[in-house]
């Protein structure tokens, strides 16, 4: 026997694996035996060795090509075969799983449920994440899409030029290939009586090209458009030329009337064009040359939001660098519509659009990467009591001659499975929870289009899901199978090693700590914001809400722009209401509590230095404050006897006063309203205050401070200062309020259309939408943290008990009563709960300083709620692991002992 | 290893036709199994020394068709105790084997037709 065979033999006694060196081995021994029989064969025949031999080779041929086409075609046909063996073993491990996971349906539908929550949950929100963050716009290149803001001092910039700014950077900048602002158009379509109304914009000539924008039909704008004197021309949008010109293809040239004005149709937009930066009407219904007029360039209102192109290859140093030095150039050239402080600043589409969502949703990403953790903690510890249960059967398979691989290997097969189903209804539970949370937050953000289903987060969702299913059965699966299974053959699994099921026991503890402590976190987090929510829906905001129902002018028709005309439709609503029987009170305002508002700049008379930008300005009718319960803190109200002949009139808020005429009493003084610094060129008409206003949150509920007011009588209001009047009424019963403001609003001018109506109370309600979605969010990730933790720690106290029935026999055959039966079990299902649970108190405390920004009246440390949740995590551990006590109790001792 | 050109053909000794190799190895084996060697030596003995085959391509083809399934191998030992491959025919093998045998035969046939055909036969 050669070396080479003995080598052979020893691998054939040990089933050593295939190996490539073996394969060649068999080959060269293959052939070996040819020549040597041949060799010997003629040295039979009289042949000298070295004479046969060279014959054996010669009529053998080439031996190297031959050795080598024999060994490729071996090695080759090995590695076929291997995986063919491998498939066909994983198809039988497929088959075994399909048919056990049949057998035990409860099983499958709760680890699907929990494993789909929680991916689905986090697939929505990372949906979200990605359409609001991480790519917001719909427009390609999007990345070199900058916008310019204004800043004024110290505070935030808004995302926003001045017209003037807009050309000046427009054009002097170096940075962009486009720069391009818009400007929302209502109008008429057809002639001003008899057409309808629809939302359009005015664009400069750059607009498509920085958006990407191409027109379907026809062209788009061309600098030729914006000349003096050219023919006034409107590119159609999708919608608009599929409903009004039925989608006709000739429409290019043809006429289009727009509040009476005749347009000439030179295109058609695209299906796909979007305004992101108009996220109410992101499709126009026809786009328009926007030409600032004169007087629009010196107006320093930050009021065109400026998108920009950047050049390729621009950095940010650039940026920063073109930006400042652009502004110095403004700012020498026109230095009286530049204050000391203003200065220009490079935004983000998020950063304007959504300032608040940005962080709301990384905080929840945060919070579903918990429920996503726990989920699959949940799913293991599931998992992990299902492989305890079947470790006779994995017995017998290894009894079998099953390695541990392969019986790992059939648990992750299980857990592809399971995965798999999982990851198609992850899907749709995230498809279907992306509505929900538009719903949730009134469409504030994300348009129609950005719901569609996005394969790259489809595929996302996909490898998440799999790589933890996949992880989660590894895991399992070797925990599972090392406290030595097969034992399980020789005796029950109840009496199975003590040691083991303690081992076991001991995982599953781990896993159980680790879902409290998630659910410990998520709890203070939703506790927090709960409690928020409530603090400022009962704030007092310094207005009446109960009773209170209002109503707007959708569209105000072109002629309240004059005061007489405006005015005159106010008072002749005022008089139609307090007429109604069942109306308390009415009045008119300019600016509805909690709805936008307008500000000017104020100056105290004779003081230039105590005057600020922007002091916010409310116009309202005699009886508005006592209609609204609204205080006066001094002085007397705006009355009848305040009209456009008398000296005007305004009141001042606590805080203005406090701030600009603290240094005697405030009634009687003189502050000039629209000028800032006093504006000693336009010499306007001063007005005096007469009283002074309670400081109310009529911004928004949770404002952190009062803002500066000043009230002004409707009755005085000049030109300048026209504004189309909202109503409220104070009333007992809201069917009587709405027919009545109703009534009286269409019979005083059947042209406004149909008017809004709401109570105050929703309206406060719509106001907090953004504080609802992330309320209701944390509180669903809570409370479905809350219920897989109370499965999970149902689930290791119940195996706890049927470890243990002979053990728990024993024991009340000895005396134990009931009673203490169940404190046992509860105390051990509970203690691994409870050890979380202080765990994730820690780590909440650490981490609930992100949810500050969201928080109202409350800390983030707030005592009483992390007790309150501790409280309750901890009741349903107990409740959780009562139930198998129960069961625990009711063990007949000899019956338990007379087992097996 | 040096090269050797196949010798010069003896006169009336016969090349193999492309695929008869194939064939033969069915046929040798089909009388029970045998090493490689044995199954040349058959055939050798069979066809009294006139047919002319490079003995190295006779493990290609053995290799081949073991991966097509029509043979089986196994390590064994001879009868001097020497360890050896044998081959033997599996039921695909049977089943090549009779196919082969019945296209083998009518080929044979329509080629004598053919090449036994004398001017002016129909």
């Amino acid at each position: 026997m050669s070396e080479g065979e003995r080598r052979w033999s020893l691998r054939r006694v040990f089933r050593l694996p295939t190996t490539r060196r073996r394969l060649r081995d068999d080959v060269e021994a293959e052939l070996a035996f040819h020549l040597d029989g041949r060799v010997e064969e003629l040295m039979r025949a009289g042949m000298s060795r070295g004479d046969a031999d060279r014959e054996a080779r010669r009529r053998f041929g080439d031996y190297g090509r031959i050795e080598r086409e024999v060994e490729e075609m071996t090695i080759k046909s090995e590695r076929r075969r291997t995986l063919r063996d491998y498939v066909e073993s994983m198809i039988a491990d497929l088959r075994y799983a399909t048919r056990s996971l049949a057998r035990q349906p409860i099983y499958v539908v709760v680890l699907v449920l929990t494993f789909t929550l929680g991916v689905g949950a986090t697939a929505a929100i990372f949906h979200a994440v990605d359409r609001v963050i991480l790519h917001p716009l719909p427009y390609p290149d999007a990345d070199r899409i900058v916008y310019l803001g204004t800043r004024w001092g110290k505070g935030g910039p808004t995302g926003a030029l001045s017209a003037g700014r807009f050309q000046f950077f427009h054009d002097n900048s170096r940075i962009f290939d486009g720069l391009a602002t818009l400007s929302p158009i209502e109008a008429t379509l057809g002639d001003e009586d008899a057409g309808f109304p629809v939302e359009g914009i005015g664009v400069t000539p750059e607009f498509f090209g920085v958006l990407g924008a191409k027109p379907f039909l026809g062209r788009a704008l061309v600098a030729r458009d914006y000349q003096p004197g050219a023919p006034p021309v409107v590119v159609l949008g999708h919608d608009a030329w599929m409903t009004r010109f039925g989608a006709d293809s000739a429409v290019i040239g043809r006429g289009m009337r727009l509040e009476g004005v005749l347009y000439s149709i030179v295109g058609v937009l695209p299906t796909s064009f979007e305004v992101a930066e108009l996220p109410s009407q992101p499709t126009p219904a026809f786009v328009l040359p926007l030409v600032f007029a004169p007087n629009q360039l010196s107006d320093r209102g930050a009021n065109y939001t400026a998108i920009g192109r950047l050049r390729r290859g621009v950095t940010r140093e650039q940026i920063t660098q073109d930006i400042a030095s652009v502004f110095a150039a403004y700012r020498r050239q026109f230095p009286e519509l530049v204050e000391k402080d203003d200065a220009i600043v490079p935004m983000t589409f998020e950063q304007i659009f959504a300032p608040d969502l940005v962080s709301q949703l990384w905080i929840m990403l945060g919070a579903t990467l918990f429920v996503f953790l726990l989920a699959c903690a949940n799913v293991g510890n599931i998992v992990y009591a299902r492989a305890l249960t079947r470790a006779r059967e994995f017995a017998v398979r290894a009894a079998l001659g099953a390695g541990r691989a392969r019986i790992v290997r059939q648990i992750l097969v299980e857990m592809i499975l399971l995965g798999v189903v999982s990851t198609v209804a992850a899907t749709a539970v995230s498809l279907a929870s992306v509505r929900g949370l538009v719903a949730l937050a009134r469409g504030a953000l994300l348009r129609e289009s950005q719901l569609h289903l996005d394969p790259r987060v489809v595929v996302a969702t996909t490898i998440v899901a799999l790589a933890a299913s996949l992880l989660i059965g590894l895991v399992v699966g070797l925990a599972a199978t090392r406290a030595g299974f097969t034992r399980s053959l020789v005796g029950s699994t109840r009496t199975s090693g003590l040691g083991g099921s303690a081992a076991h026991r001991g995982a599953r503890g781990v896993l159980v700590g680790m879902e409290s402590a998630i659910a410990m976190v998520l709890l203070a987090g939703a506790g927090l914001l709960i409690t928020s929510f409530w603090n400022v829906l009962h704030v007092d905001g310094g207005f009446r809400r109960d009773g209170i129902y209002t109503a707007t002018i959708p569209r105000a028709p072109r002629d309240y722009s004059k005061v007489e005309v405006s005015q005159q439709f106010e008072r002749r609503v005022l008089e139609s209401l307090r007429e109604t029987p069942g109306i308390v009170s009415a009045a008119a305002t300019a600016t509805l509590p909690l709805r936008r508002g307008w500000n000017l700049p104020t100056t105290v008379e004779g003081h230039a230095e105590l005057t600020e930008g922007a002091t916010e300005w409310r116009s309202v009718s005699p009886g508005y404050l006592a209609t609204m319960d609204i205080r006066l803190v001094a002085g007397r109200d705006v009355s009848e006897s305040d009209v456009a002949a008398s000296p005007p009139i305004a009141l001042v808020s606590e805080a203005y006063a406090k701030k600009f005429l603290s240094d005697a009493n405030p009634i009687g003084r003189r502050i000039l309203i629209g000028c800032y610094k006093g504006c000693p060129e336009r010499h306007p008409t001063p007005v005096e205050v007469v009283g002074v206003v309670r400081d109310l949150r009529d911004m928004s509920l949770d404002q952190t401070r009062p803002r500066r007011t000043v009230w002004v009588a409707r009755a005085q209001a000049d030109g300048h200062f026209a504004t189309v009047p909202a109503f409220v009424v104070r009333a007992n019963d809201p069917a009587v309020a709405s027919s009545a403001l109703r009534r009286a609003m269409t019979s005083a001018d059947p042209r406004i259309g149909n008017p809004t109506i709401a109570a105050m109370t929703d309206v406060v309600s719509a106001s907090l939408s953004w504080r609802r979605f992330s309320m209701v969010l944390m509180a669903c990730f809570a409370g479905l943290a809350l219920v897989l933790t109370c499965v999970g720690i149902y689930g290791v106290a119940s195996y706890a008990v049927s470890q243990r029935v002979q053990e728990i026999g024993l024991r009340m055959a000895l005396g134990a009563r009931p009673a203490g039966v169940v404190a046992l079990v509860v105390r051990q299902g509970a203690t691994p709960a409870a050890v979380g649970l202080l765990v994730g108190l820690g780590v909440a405390l650490l981490l609930t300083r992100v949810l500050s920004k969201l928080l109202f009246g409350i800390g983030p440390r707030d005592p009483l709620s992390f007790a309150a949740v501790s409280v309750v995590l901890l009741g349903v551990a107990v409740a959780a692991s009562y139930i198998p006590a129960r069961r625990a109790a009711r063990i007949d001792p000899a019956g338990a002992l007379r087992a097996d | 290893m040096p090269r050797h050109a196949p010798g010069p053909q003896q006169s009336g000794d016969v090349g193999l036709l492309r695929g008869t190799l194939d064939l033969f190895i069915l046929k040798t084996l089909s009388w029970g199994p045998m090493h490689g060697l044995a199954v040349l030596q058959w055939i050798e003995a069979v066809s009294k020394q006139r047919l002319q085959i490079e003995e190295g391509a006779l493990y290609p083809a053995l290799h081949r068709m073991e991966e097509k399934g029509w043979l089986e191998a196994e390590w064994g030992h001879t009868e001097a105790g020497r360890r050896a491959k044998f081959y033997r025919l599996s039921t695909g093998g049977r089943r090549q084997l009779s196919a082969e045998l019945a296209r083998w035969n009518h080929y044979a046939e329509v080629a004598a037709l053919i090449l036994e055909a004398r001017e002016g036969a129909t």
